[in-house]
């Protein structure tokens, strides 16, 4: 150990100012700093926070939802709770700044889940990735909200798509869904958007989007019908298929047409007119006869005897040719003995139809006038026999007695009628059915009952009743020989190999020895076929009553 | 105080030495100096100590508190994504059955650095104020949070391990979330200050934390 001090350290600098600061007080002032400047910008960047209310939360979790506009985040919910009514939810929701301004009155909200169902598949990516919520807004700024009510559904059209909103009554909903197809000659061209009832409830009404480019080929004069997949009905003119689409066919959808006088019209473009949606294409069809809205080309029929088979929708035809159609079927019944009851049927005629260029009320009425004393009738006819329907004819018959057009009548004037040659072929069914009166089925009646009389002795004798009981006996009977099958095929392989043992005892030459032989031959043979039997059997074990 | 110098004997200061706390070499004490071996500056006592003590430990306060109020997890999955705050894992692994897990964790990122910082901070308090506690205890207490404080970072490499190691696509993803970052701030900045306070100065017992 040397006891020599330790060496001076060398001088290198004085520190002039002793600092009283220490310059690591910095470092919490920048984390200070840092601290106060994310705080600021989160302030400064969040955007408005809005309230959704939904009917259920559905995969919606605070702070993980995002809100999507076109696959891009604009948002993120906050928190999930019940209303205080408790009977929905309410979502609150941080949305980004740059989108406040569009969230206006406008804006609608709905929640992404998978969808599988007929009319699509959607939404699969959520399956992974959790549900979100889709926002959907004009592209108008408008004045903030805060407070909205989500959609159950999501709808099938964005805003700002181009196209053309209508509204369709119909009597029935029938196959036509939200999300069914709408076709223009067999092209989907847009979509069923929501399914309603009408206020009072009396009709449903369907809002129907279509699509630009189409949306221009909508005109007042246009019928919208609906489509069911297959579409088969019996009418006046026979049986009819049509098929709009495949996809149709499970889902249902709306088709629309146009006839060829609208060409000339205008288009609508604009969204809320109302239409009327027809059952089906024939109807639609027909409807360009109705013109319901026109009544001043509307006359009566009347007729004696029923008119059963003829519907509204029944064409009137001249010639061949449909003129109108009938709008409807009544009865009067007489108010005191004098009067007769009447049944008659409301036509409706479209006058161009019957030649007349610039139709008034008037000159259809001279028109018919003048046809009327040449002979012009009006008959009921079998329109189709199958299922009876009847339609109108206009006739002429220069025999008959003369006529006018009765203008006193009421609801409208009335045309003369003459008797239907239904009755006549009504007498050919009922000489059908007298000749096959005639047929001898008594007698063949009688062979039928002594024949069943005679089977029925049968089954019923008592033979008959122990058949049963014999056939399960001969079952169970058969189940024990099987049983016994392998036991036996055992005994006679040991007796034929016994045989071959008491063979080798004795000279080839004696004839105990050939019989033996032969005897061992055998039984080899009847355990083979033992063998065979018992597997059959067991492939197949009606073999013991049907045979092989 | 007196009484445990006279039982203490001289310290180095006092007699005025200094030893050079890179490689040790004994200096006599001047103002300033460095060492004549290797050149690093000789100081009786760590210039500052109880300020940069204080600084550090603000700063890993201030890293504290986001660490716990930020998600250090995110897991995305199939069954959907959950983001764990410590607390919150800490609770969901305690209700999952792995109390013994739970544990570790709740020991090694919330009890030790709060521990931590009620023992820095105490030990400063007591030198600037020169409260009257065993100088012995105080540097056991000392020595204990350098030794432990490392602990505190098992959290950060829990996370960090999970995060390289589980990176399943859409079935299992890990990823660290904000809160990790300020939380291993927090540990390295109490770290800091924990051996920024010289314990010699517990020692000194006239010293003003210059």
């Amino acid at each position: 150990m040397a006891n020599r001090a330790p060496a001076k350290p060398v001088i290198e600098r004085l520190r002039g100012i002793p600092s009283r600061v220490s310059l690591v007080w910095l470092l919490p002032l920048a984390a200070a700093l840092f601290a106060l400047f994310v705080l600021w910008r989160a302030y400064v960047d969040r955007g408005p926070l809005i309230e959704i209310m939904f009917e259920s939360a559905g995969g919606v979790e605070a702070g993980e939802t995002r809100i999507r506009r076109r696959d891009v985040n604009v948002g993120k919910v906050e928190a999930v709770r019940l209303a205080d009514d408790l009977n929905s939810v309410v979502v609150e929701a941080r949305l980004d700044p740059q989108v406040a301004p569009y969230i206006d009155t406008g804006t609608r909200f709905w929640i992404v889940n998978a969808r599988i169902n007929t009319t699509e598949i959607s939404g699969l990516s959520t399956l992974l990735s959790g549900a979100y919520i889709e926002v959907d807004w004009d592209d108008q700024p408008g004045e903030r909200r805060t407070e909205f009510v989500g959609l159950t559904e999501a709808p099938l059209t964005t805003r700002g798509l181009p196209g053309m909103r209508v509204t369709l009554d119909a009597e029935e909903a029938g196959y036509i869904y939200v999300g069914s197809p709408v076709f223009l000659r067999q092209m989907e061209v847009g979509r069923v958007e929501r399914r309603r009832l009408s206020e009072d409830g009396s009709q449903v009404l369907f809002d129907v989007f279509v699509s630009a480019p189409y949306h221009k080929f909508v005109f007042p004069e246009t019928r919208f019908y609906g489509v069911s997949g297959v579409e088969a009905s019996f009418g006046a003119q026979g049986a009819s298929v049509r098929v709009e689409s495949i996809a149709a066919l499970f889902t249902g959808g709306i088709a629309f047409e146009n006839s060829e006088t609208s060409a000339a019209s205008v288009p609508i473009l604009k969204d809320g007119t109302n239409f009327q949606l027809y059952g089906n294409r024939a109807e639609a069809l027909d409807s360009l006869f109705e013109s319901t809205e026109d009544n001043r080309y509307r006359y009566i029929a009347e007729f004696e005897g029923s008119v059963k088979g003829l519907r509204p929708g029944a064409p009137i035809e001249y010639q061949g040719l449909r003129v109108g159609s009938v709008v409807e079927v009544s009865v009067d019944l007489p108010d005191s003995e004098a009067e007769q009851q009447r049944v008659f049927a409301v036509l409706q005629f479209q006058p161009a139809r019957l030649g007349i260029a610039e139709p008034t009320p008037e000159i259809l009425q001279a028109t018919m006038a003048r046809f009327v004393e040449k002979g012009l009738r009006v008959q009921l006819a079998s329109g189709n026999l199958l299922t009876g329907s009847l339609l109108i004819k206009l006739v002429e018959k220069s025999d008959a007695p003369a006529a006018s057009i009765d203008l006193t009548a009421e609801p409208y004037a009335a045309l003369p009628t003459t008797p239907s040659n239904i009755e006549a072929v009504t007498a050919d069914v009922e000489t059908l059915i007298g000749n096959l009166a005639n047929l001898p089925l008594d007698s063949l009646l009688a062979a039928a009952t002594d024949l069943l009389r005679n089977t029925s002795d049968i089954v019923a004798s008592t033979e008959m009743k122990g058949l049963p009981a014999q056939l399960s006996a001969s079952l169970n009977s058969i189940n024990a020989a099987t049983n016994d099958l392998p036991t036996m095929m055992k005994a006679l392989t040991s007796a034929s190999q016994n045989a071959d043992d008491v063979l080798q005892g004795l000279s080839p030459d004696s004839e105990i020895y050939i019989e033996l032989a032969a005897a061992a031959r055998e039984l080899r043979v009847a355990a083979k076929s033992i063998a065979a039997f018992a597997e059959l059997l067991e492939e197949n074990p009606n073999a013991v009553i049907t045979g092989r | 105080m007196a009484t445990s110098h006279d039982s203490l004997g001289l310290t180095a200061q006092q007699a005025g030495l200094a030893r050079c706390g890179h490689c040790g070499a004994l200096h006599r004490l001047s103002a300033e100096s460095q060492c004549r071996l290797c050149g690093a500056s000789v100081r009786s006592r760590k210039p500052n100590s109880l300020q940069r003590t204080w600084a550090f430990l603000i700063v890993g306060l201030m890293a504290y508190i986001p660490a716990n109020l930020y998600p250090i997890m995110l897991t995305t999955s199939f069954s959907g994504n959950t983001s764990d705050t410590i607390l919150s894992g800490v609770i969901s692994l305690a209700q999952s059955g792995s109390v013994f897990v739970a544990l570790v964790v709740f020991v090694a990122s919330v009890v030790i650095p709060v521990a931590k910082f009620v023992i820095i901070a105490g030990l400063a308090l007591s030198l600037h104020f020169r409260w009257a506690m065993s100088e012995n205890k105080r540097h056991v207490l000392h020595t204990i949070t350098e030794l432990i404080g490392r602990w505190s970072m098992i959290d950060v490499f829990v996370v960090a391990v999970l995060a390289a190691l589980i990176q399943l696509g859409a079935i299992l993803t890990i990823e660290p979330g904000v809160g990790i970052n300020a939380f291993a701030l927090s540990v390295v900045f109490t770290m800091f200050s924990a051996t920024s306070l010289d314990p010699r100065l517990i020692w000194d017992g006239v010293d003003r934390g210059e």
